[in-house]
């Protein structure tokens, strides 16, 4: 929640800093200047400013601000990119560039140093006979190699040249500003009613995915600059590595792009990285400058027809950006994870509005049923905008992209724009969003889920458990996936089959397990010493809620390793593991005592705790003595079982 | 069917009490000076009998040899007689004959041990108590204990 409300706050505060001048050129002062601002908002909310009345101010104003920030963020967007892809935005990559040449320089130097270590090495190799022949033959390429550094720069520049000439043939008439105008106008035009929302939201929506791909092209044209610098600065590092033999001392001599495989492979992405952003810069331009290339629709939908004039170079950008930046190395990686995020919580935020907007309308609708008309419309109005806003921003807030398979990954773009809307989850959560607002019981979206798993669960349950490992094992990469991921996960957890990696797993993603019918408190209860992890309580509070059956049945035998768990199992649930657990638990508490080390482990904790007590605080010295009364019942128990 | 009933911890802090007024176990804490030491800062019944069987090594190299514990402490020896007296495996003759075999006593010892063991009310009452499983005990990994005919009370047996 503070995190929420972090970030909520540095976005506003950077949203303020980038579009005050914005705004303050654009819409406020052509408010003061002509009309004034209430007539703006009045404008906005589609109304007449003789029939003034509250649900036409509150929406005039929302759809004031919004619009004001869509637009200011998609001309930064716009302008940024327009920049950054200008011949003179950071200068040449290499002739005159002060960094790249002082850098290079010194490196280079260095290089020499290593290639003279090396000769001496291939010199008292073949002095003592020792692999002479490919010694003879590492010495020509030395001198090759010792030659070609000094010429690094020249070889580079030709292959950035050439990227950048083709790159210049795309990019000669820039970035069409007619997709921003075009979005800026229908801003600007349409306003937003509940008769006719799609326009409004539509043209929101699309200034955000514009302005999202335009900052994300501009970040990896931004990279591509930056990164090529730094490959060429180390190019004579990496030129010199490739006479070395392959090895693990070498590998660690000349790490990550300092080697020459890997060096070559990011200077060629990172070459090409801007051909493929350019074609799609390029090819979106071509669409926009065309007009319209589909028919209009009949009848009511034929205000759709206008939404393609944005909706194809829209795509062909963002596919584009995908296709980019699936060959472009780390740093592309990056961009992509941004992009997905970006995408996604979008998304969200359109479906949390939609959806928002829909229970809270209803809400007030219901609230206000027995009321006059102009009294209903006006809550119904201000519900919708409340409820709409509050969960739009919420949703974006938490919605987790982080995932790879989440969003993007699941089939490109279809996945992006599926994932969200997916039907099943859509259904629960909109089940949720009617339970916070008190139109559906506390628990419907739970048992929803539940049962929406189960037919997973029951059919796992039959396979054998090797089967069930492998699917605990797959990478999900659809919602299908994720359940039968964690499906399986609760199977082996209730068969006590987990392993190590399974729980770390879990501990890791233990929210999104939670999120596909995975017991999050169950697995508390299978592994205690990580409970403040996964549920907030401690591992005392978690054993203590157990009966001495269920700590028998629940805890895993790993966990009775613990010392955490030890010191909170209480005298019945230790002699209950003790009397009736498996071979494999008792033996694990009877590790305490039979294995030198736990039992160190054990006696230097006792000691410890003995030492503290003498200046612990009285609550505290009551923990301690629950502690020893704990381990003391416990140790008396185990020998008792040997 | 029944499954075993164990002495209590109560039961417990008795064999304790009877370990230290007969001296039962000096010989076994005396071999081990850190023991000894620590038994001797302990009054409390329960802490003693942790002590023991946490700190000695002796006792934990026995163990990992596999061997039982009440071939090592007198305390497990009573213990274990208690826990057959009141599952009515043995008598009460049979607890005075291993006693005085097993832990080199006198006749008179051996009795006197023996007759306070049958008079503590801890012991008389699980004598008496039928085994009734709580809620959280169960069955499984228990083999069932049939009993033939009908046990002796504890009155008879004294007989």
């Amino acid at each position: 929640m503070k995190h929420s409300i972090k970030t909520l706050f540095i976005v506003s505060f950077c949203l303020l800093f980038v579009l005050a001048p914005i705004l303050a050129q654009a819409q406020f002062v052509e408010a003061i200047a002509g009309t004034s601002i209430l007539s703006k908002i009045m404008q906005f909310a589609g109304g007449n400013q003789d029939i003034l009345n509250i649900s036409s101010a509150i929406l005039g104003f929302f759809t004031f601000t919004i619009s004001g920030i869509a637009q200011g963020i998609l001309n930064v967007g716009y302008y940024l990119l327009t920049w950054v892809i200008s011949p003179d935005f950071m200068g040449p990559v290499i002739q005159d560039n002060p960094v790249v040449q002082s850098g290079w320089e010194t490196v280079r130097n260095l290089a020499n140093v290593a290639l003279v270590f090396g000769l001496v090495a291939v010199a008292i190799s073949i002095i003592v006979g020792f692999q002479e022949t490919k010694a003879k033959k590492a010495l020509i390429n030395f001198i090759g190699v010792a030659l070609l550094i000094n010429f690094t720069p020249v070889i580079c520049g030709v292959i950035i040249d050439f990227a950048n000439k083709l790159m210049e043939l795309f990019l000669s008439s820039g970035i069409n500003y007619g997709l921003t105008k075009n979005i800026t106008l229908g801003l600007n035009s349409s306003s937003f009613s509940f008769e006719k929302p799609i326009g409004a939201i539509a043209y929101l929506l699309f200034a955000i995915f514009a302005s999202v791909i335009y900052f994300l092209y501009a970040f990896i044209f931004i990279a591509r600059h930056i990164v090529l610098w730094v490959l060429v600065i180390v190019s004579p590092i990496a030129f010199a590595s490739k006479v070395f033999p392959e090895g693990k001392y070498v590998a660690k001599i000349f790490p990550s792009i300092t080697y020459w495989d890997e060096w070559w492979n990011q200077f060629l992405q990172w070459t090409v990285i801007g051909i493929p952003a350019s074609f799609s810069l390029y090819l979106s331009e071509k669409i926009i400058s065309t007009g319209s290339l589909v028919s209009t629709p009949p009848g009511d939908i034929s205000g759709l027809g206008s939404l393609f004039a944005f909706i194809i170079p829209l795509a062909f950008l963002i596919v584009g950006f995908f296709v980019t930046v699936s060959s472009g190395g780390q740093i592309a990686e990056m961009a992509t994870g941004y992009g997905r995020k970006a995408f996604g919580k979008i998304a969200a935020a359109g479906t949390g509005f939609v959806a928002g907007a829909y229970t809270g309308a209803k809400t007030q609708a219901a609230l206000t049923k027995d009321e006059g008309l102009a009294k209903r419309a006006a809550y119904t109005l201000g519900g919708g905008m409340y409820g709409g806003v509050k969960t739009g921003v919420k949703e974006a807030l938490t919605a987790k992209i982080d995932e790879k398979g989440k969003v993007a990954s699941t089939a490109g773009l279809a996945g992006m724009v599926k994932y969200p809307f997916g039907r099943e989850e859509t259904k629960q959560w909109v089940t949720r969003r009617k339970e916070d607002i008190g139109l559906e019981k506390p628990g419907t979206a739970a048992g929803m889920k539940e049962k929406e798993f189960e037919p997973y669960k029951k059919s796992i349950e039959k396979l054998p458990t090797d089967k069930i490992r492998e699917i605990a094992g797959i990478t999900p990469t659809t919602r299908e996936d994720n359940i039968k991921k964690f499906q399986a996960m609760q199977v082996l957890m209730e068969k006590k089959d987990l392993n190590d990696d399974n729980i770390n797993y879990l501990t890791k993603n233990i929210k999104l397990a939670d999120g596909y019918g995975f017991s999050k408190k169950e697995f508390a209860k299978f592994v205690p010493e990580r409970s403040s992890q996964l549920t907030g309580k401690t591992t005392e509070e978690t054993v203590a809620a157990l009966t001495p059956k269920e700590a028998r049945e629940k805890i895993s035998v790993p966990s009775l390793s613990s010392l955490d768990v030890l010191k909170s199992l209480n005298k019945k649930q230790s002699n209950n593991i003790l009397d009736f657990g498996t071979e494999k638990q008792r033996s694990a508490l009877q590790g305490w005592i039979n294995d030198p080390a736990k039992y160190q482990e054990l006696r230097s904790h006792i000691q410890n705790l003995s030492n503290e007590r003498a200046t612990a605080t009285p609550e505290r010295q009551l923990q301690i003595d629950r502690e020893l009364s704990n381990i003391r019942n416990t140790a008396i128990n185990i020998v008792d079982s040997m | 069917m029944a499954i075993r009933k164990k002495p209590t911890i109560e039961i417990q802090k008795f064999i304790e009490g009877i370990v230290l007024k007969y001296g039962l176990e000096n010989d076994f804490i005396d071999r081990d000076p850190e023991l000894k030491q620590k038994l001797g800062a302990a009054n409390d019944p329960e802490e003693r009998i942790f002590i023991k069987v946490f700190y000695s090594k002796e006792l934990r190299d026995h163990l990992q040899a596999k061997r039982p514990l009440k071939e090592l402490l007198a305390s497990a020896l009573i213990k274990d007689l208690i826990e057959k007296f009141i599952n009515k495996e043995i008598g009460i003759e049979e607890v005075e004959i291993t006693l005085t075999k097993n832990l080199n006593l006198d006749a008179k010892t051996a009795k006197e041990i023996g007759q306070s063991i049958v008079e503590n009310q801890q012991v008389i009452k699980e004598f008496e108590e039928e085994f009734v499983p709580g809620e959280d005990e169960t069955m499984e990994g228990k083999s069932p204990i049939q009993r033939g005919g009908n046990p002796k009370g504890l009155n008879q047996e004294l007989l």
